[in-house]
């Protein structure tokens, strides 16, 4: 799997493309939102439209990162699952408690709520904050 | 003398001493004449030999130059015809195996392989290229690529060497030849078909009387041109029990001599393999290489050898730990870690295509695949590489099924939480077997609780 990441306002977006099953692949995502919220900066988008496969651990791995993100004050938000991993992820009633955002208008909708997992930091963030993230 | 004579003659008138003088003068200068002479052709000879000597240092500069280009290329070729060799030899279900290459000099002509099929085979390869050296070398590596190409697209050995041959010939335009044997083993249903063109007879070991035969069958050797037209090979077959072993060789084990130009032979080597048949496939070939070589009390080897054993398992139990049965006739596939998981999934995938299964069907049947294959490799083995996870599957038009069986001690499949309770939702793990349920059609354990068998019927969502 590949990992790609950027900036979506003040939430760090993380696109994962290919199969989601390798041991590696899920300590490097750990990793990087590990680093996130190590940042105190615990939102984070994981953007999923070109992930084609998705087993029972990556699974728990996004369960995982739901928690510490929720824990830190911050959010996690699935974004754009295909359906085939949608069904994955509905079957397993991820979707109850981990935010979901199938397009770009419900990812706003989801960046500017609160949601379940923690609070959306202020568009008034501190600027060295953002200066780091640039 | 007669100068001597004229010199000491007594006649001591003037006229004789002028004349003795002059013939002393006449001495002198001819001495020094023929001196003068014999040192020009000292001092020619000493050039001469100077570069003579100067020729024969540049000649052994350029030998030594050429030798340690030929050794150079030597270990080249060595090198490349090591690399050909299995690294090791492959996990297989149903079957172990052990290998010796004995080289005679640096290159000889032996190679050997084990490949497993796409349809399942175990293909056993043996081949010896006529002669030593570079050519030997360059010949066995295009004859095991091309081996290599036919046995990945038919599972006749007859066939793989009418191919092999015809290609070989097209390329080869030297009296250079090949001998082979191969040897295509279905793990589930011990049974072996092969063909031979003209190589040494492999020997089987029956377990149950301890008698052993020897696998022929007609076939000429492979990559002559003069054979192209006539060359045939037939394919044969032979029942192998739990138990047996088969042993493939070159004859360079067999055409070992003695310091008194007897030969190792076949029957011996025979005997070896009846005496030995019952250990293990390594002592068997441990005791088979100290029988030779105690029959050549130190005779240098003349050609290189190569010894492949194998030991074949208990089909009928295997069948049994799967969940199908006979009729059935699964396929079989290995994995031991998970980076193996996803070329047993593209296998069975690709079948169920073939079969017509809905593109939503074989995503869900893959979910199912890598969940109990990661349930087997990570829970049932421990993560242990030595342990290996069975893949037992079957595809038809109407339904799909997989087994997975690994070597674990089991788990209670009953125990299993339900994810979904809300005080295991947002637990990080034990989703797997919940997958499988929900995606296949039929879920069963076994009592042991090591293996999991699951089908997916087609048109079912």
């Amino acid at each position: 799997m590949e990992i790609t990441s950027g900036n979506k306002g003040d939430f760090r977006l993380f696109r994962l493309t290919g199969q989601f099953w390798r041991r590696e692949d899920m300590e490097a995502l750990d990793q990087n939102v590990s680093i996130c919220i190590t940042a105190q900066r615990p939102w984070v988008i994981l953007d999923i439209e070109r992930l084609s496969f998705i087993s029972s651990q990556a699974l728990g791995m996004f369960v995982r990162l739901h928690a510490r993100c929720s824990e830190a004050g911050g959010k996690l938000i699935l974004y754009q699952p295909r359906s085939s991993v949608r069904d994955v992820i509905e079957l397993a009633e991820l979707h109850q408690f981990i935010a979901f955002a199938d397009t770009a208008e419900e990812l706003n909708v989801q960046m500017s709520s609160k949601g379940s997992g923690g609070t959306r930091p202020s568009g008034d963030a501190p600027l060295h904050r953002r200066a780091k993230e640039s | 003398m007669g100068m001597e004579m004229d010199l000491n003659s007594e006649d001591d008138t003037p006229a004789g001493n002028r004349n003795r003088q002059m013939r002393l003068i006449r001495l002198c200068r001819a001495y020094r004449r023929r001196r003068e002479e014999l040192l020009l052709r000292q001092k020619t000879m000493e050039q001469r030999q100077k570069e003579l000597s100067a020729a024969l240092v540049e000649a052994q500069y350029q030998l030594g130059r050429i030798n340690s280009e030929i050794a150079e290329e030597l270990e080249t070729a060595q090198r490349i015809q090591e690399g050909l060799l299995p690294k090791e030899l492959p996990e297989m279900v149903n079957l172990k195996s052990a290998a010796l290459y004995i080289p005679a000099g640096k290159v000889g002509g032996d190679l050997y392989d084990i490949i497993t099929t796409p349809r399942q085979k175990i293909a056993i390869l043996i081949f010896d290229v006529s002669g030593h050296g570079i050519p030997a070398a360059l010949i066995g590596a295009m004859a095991k690529m091309l081996f290599s190409h036919y046995i990945e697209k038919t599972d006749s050995a007859a066939d793989v060497f009418y191919y092999v041959n015809k290609d070989l010939c097209r390329f080869i335009h030297t009296e250079q030849y090949l001998t082979a044997f191969l040897g295509f083993i279905d793990p589930v249903n011990n049974v072996m078909s092969y063909a031979r063109a003209g190589h040494a007879p492999p020997l089987l070991f029956h377990a149950e009387d301890r008698r052993v035969t020897r696998l022929d069958a007609k076939g000429f050797f492979i990559g002559h041109s003069a054979l192209l037209s006539v060359a045939e090979y037939c394919n044969e077959t032979v029942r192998l029990e739990p138990g047996d072993k088969l042993l493939f060789y070159s004859d360079g084990l067999t055409e070992g001599y003695n310091g008194r130009g007897a030969l190792y032979g076949g029957e011996r080597l025979g005997r070896a393999f009846a005496d030995s048949g019952e250990g293990d496939v390594r002592s068997i070939i441990d005791t088979i290489v100290k029988s030779q070589a105690d029959f050549r009390e130190g005779t240098p080897l003349r050609d290189d050898f190569t010894l492949l054993c194998i030991q074949v398992g208990d089909s009928e139990r295997l069948l049994a730990e799967s969940g199908f049965s006979r009729e059935e006739a699964p396929s079989i596939l290995v994995a031991t870690m998970l980076h193996e998981i996803d070329n047993v999934c593209s296998v069975i995938l690709r079948e169920m295509d073939r079969y017509g299964f809905t593109d939503q069907s074989i995503k869900q049947f893959k979910i199912c695949v890598f969940e109990m294959l990661t349930n087997a490799i990570i829970h049932g083995n421990d993560g242990d590489p030595r342990k290996k996870a069975l893949v037992f599957y079957k595809v038809t038009k109407t339904e799909a099924t997989i087994s997975v069986v690994d070597e674990g001690e089991g788990f209670d499949y009953t125990a299993v939480p339900d994810p979904l309770l809300p005080e295991n939702r947002v637990r990080d793990h034990g989703r797997g077997i919940f997958l499988i349920r929900h995606y296949c059609d039929e879920v069963t354990f076994n009592a042991a609780g090591n293996r999991v068998m699951g089908r997916k019927f087609q048109g079912r969502q």
